[in-house]
């Protein structure tokens, strides 16, 4: 009971500290890497949850782009408000996953990432052929910002300013988050990491893997896809090459670094990785070369992810790896 | 109950099972014995759906469930062990059963999400009901270790109590008794009674001989994927063409 009231507390400060953020630090370059930070953490939260089942997916960044374009093009071309057009963006996305995670489930290990990276390629290069649709290489552009709302006449969003999409972003984050969280503590959960220790004991005891892989699957989509349609009409332009290959390695380096193990492994991975490079951006040039440090440093000494440094520390374990 | 007829599987050219016939009626223990490479684990994989036949039928109480998803067939009341035991090494022991009993439920993605969390359900009697099978099968003190650690003996009574808890009518045992000494051998045999004195028909692979004569009430040997012999232990024991297939040839043949 003692601990469950702390952790409590923890969230409400850390909630907290997130929603007054805006009002110390209203520069508009931090806004627009917290956000950033915030959509890597969805998309890292979300990748790690199609992990949970043992898939390690690259379709991330093909996802995020068709959530992208949808929404924009819904509201470009059909004239559709923002806030109809993110849902059904977000629910295509789950489509297409449902039908490539069906095609691609009988793959397993690094066949399925390799099919899964064909896929986001193939999106990229859809984007960028399909001329009439997508607008070519040069991509969309005046994407229109989302509409005014006022939540209980409280709140009023105009999405004029940086703060406004900042809190918009926070808010679907903290969706993705409970989502993800509440399904892995569900029995749901228990039986896809079943699944990923042992397919075919779980098989045996009357799992239908296929399908729990594959709607996983479309669930991790489904949130990159809500991402990427919010990154569309937050960047207001973008094209093709936002999206490709590197886009979902990034997202599981992300992952990786803060860590596979725990559910808060992608949050810190993302924000580290997000921040860090963008504090050292003075250094301009050397700013990949400081990402790539964390993540080399993360690769050597901490398997487990920078979620685990904590437990690492207690044990002392660390000081044994880096002196061995 | 079981009921199979003419089950083939070719590997290739090479008949693994030949049109094998067998019939498990309810609430008997029954013994697949041969010598090594008959094709017994590979009936198992034919009747549990990790293989497809090539040709014959397998229908279970009436249904039939030929080549469908093994966990289609584990549904409808087949489930099996692995030789090598099969199971989830990260999670305790406690954890292993639990996943096997959740297995049994219908989840959909709303009710996972709306019905509340894994806690809730263990404090809603799921962890009575998987505290009572760890108590069967002599696991209770081990309930927090991790699979991992266990001994062999150890691992093999947890595959079976997973596949236990899914609540089986026909048990599908291959060679349950490997690799443990005689303590074990004893204890996981009265264990095997034990389940099948609650009802459950039981189809098991073994190598301990004596073992599965004391157990079985009538054991079936394959040899190269036939059927050689079928019987009660004692038909089996005086059979030529048994003592033949593990003995070898006499030396005038």
């Amino acid at each position: 009971m003692h601990r469950k009231g702390t952790s409590w507390l923890i969230n409400l400060a850390v909630i907290g500290a997130i929603l007054l953020l805006p009002l110390f630090l209203a520069h508009p370059y931090v806004l627009h890497v917290a956000i950033l930070a915030m959509l890597n953490i969805m998309w890292a939260s979300s990748l790690r949850f199609i992990a949970l089942t043992g898939q390690f997916s690259l379709a991330h960044g093909g996802m995020i782009a068709i959530g992208a374009y949808t929404s924009a093009l819904l509201t470009i071309r059909a004239g559709l408000s923002f806030w109809c057009a993110l849902p059904v963006a977000a629910f295509f996305c789950a489509v297409v996953g449902l039908g490539i995670g069906y095609a691609f489930s009988r793959l397993k290990g690094m066949y399925f990432t390799m099919v899964t990276l064909f896929f986001t390629e193939f999106v990229r290069l859809m984007a960028e052929q399909w001329r009439g649709l997508t607008g070519g290489v040069a991509g969309l552009y005046n994407v229109p910002r989302p509409d005014p709302i006022s939540i209980f006449g409280l709140l009023n969003l105009a999405f004029t300013s940086r703060v406004h999409f900042y809190y918009l972003a926070f808010a679907l984050a903290l969706i993705a988050f409970l989502f993800f969280y509440t399904l892995e503590r569900s029995p749901l959960g228990v039986l896809m990491l079943s699944t990923r220790q042992n397919e075919a004991l779980a098989e045996s005891t009357g799992v239908n893997t296929t399908w729990l892989k594959v709607m996983m699957f479309s669930a991790g989509c489904l949130f990159a896809g809500i991402g990427g349609a919010f990154y569309g009409h937050y960047l207001s332009a973008f094209y093709p090459k936002s999206f490709g290959v590197l886009l979902s390695i990034s997202i599981f380096i992300y992952a990786a670094t803060g860590g596979f193990r725990n559910i808060l492994g992608p949050i810190v991975g993302a924000t580290v990785l997000t921040i860090i490079p963008e504090t050292v951006s003075r250094l301009k040039e050397y700013s990949p070369l400081v990402f790539g440090g964390v993540v080399l440093l993360v690769v050597f000494f901490l398997r487990e992810g920078l979620t685990a440094l904590p437990s690492k520390l207690l044990k002392g374990s660390l000081r044994r790896t880096l002196c061995s | 109950m079981l009921v199979i007829r003419g089950l083939t599987k070719y590997f290739g050219g090479l008949a693994a099972v030949h049109d094998l016939d067998l019939d498990v009626e309810r609430g008997m223990l029954v013994g697949l014995i041969g010598p090594n490479g008959a094709g017994k684990t590979t009936v198992f994989n034919l009747l549990t759906g990790f293989l497809r036949p090539s040709a014959g039928s397998v229908v279970f109480e009436g249904r039939d469930i030929t080549g469908k998803p093994p966990h289609y067939i584990s549904r409808c009341g087949i489930v099996r062990t692995f030789q090598t035991p099969a199971l989830y090494e990260e999670f305790t022991v406690f954890e292993n059963v639990t996943s096997a009993v959740l297995a049994r439920c219908r989840f959909g993605l709303w009710s996972a999400l709306c019905r509340g969390t894994l806690n809730r359900l263990l404090s809603r009697g799921l962890a009575e009901k998987v505290t009572g099978i760890l108590r069967l099968f002599g696991l209770e003190e081990l309930e927090h270790e991790v699979v991992r650690g266990l001994t062999h003996g150890y691992k093999r009574i947890l595959g079976i109590a997973i596949a236990f808890a899914c609540e089986p009518k026909l048990l599908l045992l291959d060679e349950p008794l490997s690799g443990m000494n005689a303590e074990e051998t004893n204890r996981c045999s009265s264990l095997i009674r034990s389940i099948w004195e609650r009802g459950t028909a039981i189809l098991l692979i073994e190598h301990n001989m004596r073992a599965a004569m004391k157990l079985c009430q009538k054991i079936v040997v394959l040899e190269t994927g036939r059927k050689i012999c079928e019987g009660s232990p004692e038909e089996v024991r005086k059979s030529e063409r048994v003592i033949r297939a593990y003995l070898g040839e006499g030396r005038r043949a």
